[in-house]
């Protein structure tokens, strides 16, 4: 288990016993964040951040607190939204420089499902651009910073929503994940990650990037964390396609994790292994003999076609990126970042048949991973096959195409996007730098709450991390 | 099957390699050795009829039976 950081029950738990109150937490976290932006190395969480929205919005859920009123624990708690998601009366950049600066008309759903809960909404969080890459780094726009080390890269596409809750900022964040853009920036920031099951979690009014891949889910302090913010967003809504066939979410509540003994946990060889860096391998075998020294059941399992996971998200990604993209690429091409022109490139080029042989694959894929779960309550697997990686100055300037690393980011958590199964990411230690390492759970669809529970379990065994190097303590 | 073969490139040859992929016809073969460098043809060599000819996959997920 990590070392505490303040949650969001802990900040509701706060504001009930009088001791603060939303207004003081807003204002000293506006601070924090000026802060955070000083220096030769600034966190750049944040594309935008309105001050006096944010204390108009900590005043009135300070007056419905001082009444006895508060619309939920979330109420009052701070919770930036990545910058692909309309917040209204702000722009929508995608992590652009071109997308028009008109101001949003309305929120997005789950951003209109966080204000009924009360949250307030703190800012808007910079991003990987277009959601297209695992590392967050934006040259043409802005590129945050992994607070464990300001010299290397949070991990994208979520990577100032990472880097806000990570150097505690706030205790939870929003993110989207097509590839693992959740859950790889949780895994290089040492922080927890949900990706939900595909459809769990209305879409509407987010740019998103792959429409059979993309999931909303949150960036967490705690798997409480992200137990809240799933209670308060997740279910069908009537106007988003996605997610109007879903069936009803069972609220998760409180953790009640099982007894390991009960868990019956399955890994696989096939994924991954042969080239991880070695601190993931060792973390990843610790974290497998600590739950069975607890009394996990922790079989290995060969599982058909599970290697073309991340192939079949290629292919599928790319073509995907570039029919979101055709009308943006028509007018705006040379504006956006190479390594984002390259990838879109080859997406154009990709052929129908290719897309559709990829999508037969993610058919074997599918019916093969769904039979583990007859067996097994989690799969478990590394979540990224490497620690956060430097951000080089060639990188920052111009963009870097560097196959090693998009292989390693995404190596395990593509599965989740091809089958739309929910996945979570929880920190299991750092190697000889300090540098945060990244364990997966999965379970059967619509499972969240036996996902959060048995991660939870799992949590409280394998190796935690420290607090960030940069981090505010708000 | 081609071996994968590590691809690391920024400023002017990034640039150049773009350039190449927006070409009309040059484009597709950049495709064809990008996409044959990361590994993919391991994906397209895989012959569906040996595997129950699978139709694509659809919307992610349907949902349960009520």
């Amino acid at each position: 288990m990590s070392k505490k950081r303040l949650t969001a029950r802990d900040y509701a738990q706060q504001y009930r016993e009088g001791k603060r109150t939303p207004e003081d937490v807003a204002e000293a976290t506006i601070a924090a964040a000026r802060l955070a932006d000083q220096g030769r190395r600034p966190l750049n969480a944040f594309v935008l951040l309105d001050e006096d929205d944010v204390r108009k919005q900590a005043a009135e859920s300070t007056r419905r607190i001082e009444q006895g009123a508060p619309r939920s624990l979330l109420d009052g708690v701070l919770v930036p939204v990545k910058d692909e998601f309309d917040v209204e009366g702000f722009p929508t950049t995608a992590g652009t420089t071109f997308r028009p600066k008109t101001k949003a008309r309305f929120d997005a759903a789950i951003v209109q499902r966080l204000r009924e809960a009360g949250a307030i909404i703190f800012g808007k969080t910079s991003m990987h651009e277009i959601g297209f890459g695992g590392t967050g780094i934006n040259p043409k726009h802005i590129t945050a910073r992994n607070p464990y080390d300001l010299g290397r890269a949070p991990g994208g596409s979520s990577s100032g929503s990472a880097a806000a809750v990570a150097s505690g900022l706030s205790p939870v964040a929003l993110g989207s994940d097509a590839g693992g853009s959740v859950r790889i920036p949780s895994a290089f920031c040492g922080i927890y990650g949900l990706k939900p099951t595909w459809g769990r979690i209305p879409t509407i009014g987010g740019a998103l990037l792959a429409w059979s891949l993309d999931h909303l889910g949150p960036l967490g302090a705690s798997l409480d964390d992200l137990a809240l913010f799933y209670d308060a967003t997740a279910g069908a809504h009537p106007c988003d396609e996605d997610s109007k066939h879903a069936p009803d979410p069972e609220p998760i509540g409180e953790l009640d994790p099982p007894e390991l003994g009960d868990l019956r946990i399955a890994w696989s060889p096939q994924l991954g292994g042969e080239g991880d860096e070695a601190p993931v391998k060792h973390a990843f075998l610790n974290a497998l003999g600590a739950l069975r020294r607890s009394g996990a059941a922790v079989e290995e399992r060969t599982i058909p076609h599970v290697e073309q996971a991340q192939k079949v998200g290629y292919v599928t990604m790319a073509s995907e990126a570039a029919a979101t993209q055709r009308d943006w690429l028509r007018d705006h091409r040379a504006e956006y970042n190479w390594d984002t022109r390259l990838l879109l490139a080859v997406g154009e080029r990709i052929s129908a048949q290719e897309y559709l042989h990829a999508q037969r694959v993610r058919t074997l894929v599918r019916h093969e991973f769904t039979k583990v779960f007859e067996d097994h309550d989690v799969f478990i697997t590394p979540t990224t096959g490497m620690v956060a990686p430097e951000i080089s100055d060639k990188a920052l300037a111009a963009g870097e195409v560097n196959s090693r690393t998009n292989a390693l980011v995404s190596r395990y958590t593509f599965l989740g996007n091809v089958t739309g199964f929910p996945a979570v990411s929880i920190p299991c230690g750092v190697d000889a730098n300090g540098m945060p390492i990244g364990l997966m759970l999965h379970a059967a669809p619509w499972r969240e709450k036996a996902l959060l529970n048995a991660a939870a379990a799992v949590d409280a065994v394998v190796q935690g991390v420290p607090r960030a190097k940069v981090f505010f303590e708000v | 099957m081609s071996k994968e073969k590590e691809i690391k490139l920024t400023g002017t040859a990034l640039k150049a390699l773009v350039r190449a992929a927006e070409t009309p016809v040059v484009g597709h073969g950049v495709k064809k050795q990008l996409l044959s460098q990361m590994g993919l043809d391991a994906l397209f060599e895989i012959d569906l009829r040996e595997h129950g000819d699978p139709p694509p996959a659809d919307a992610p997920l349907q949902p349960e039976d009520t």
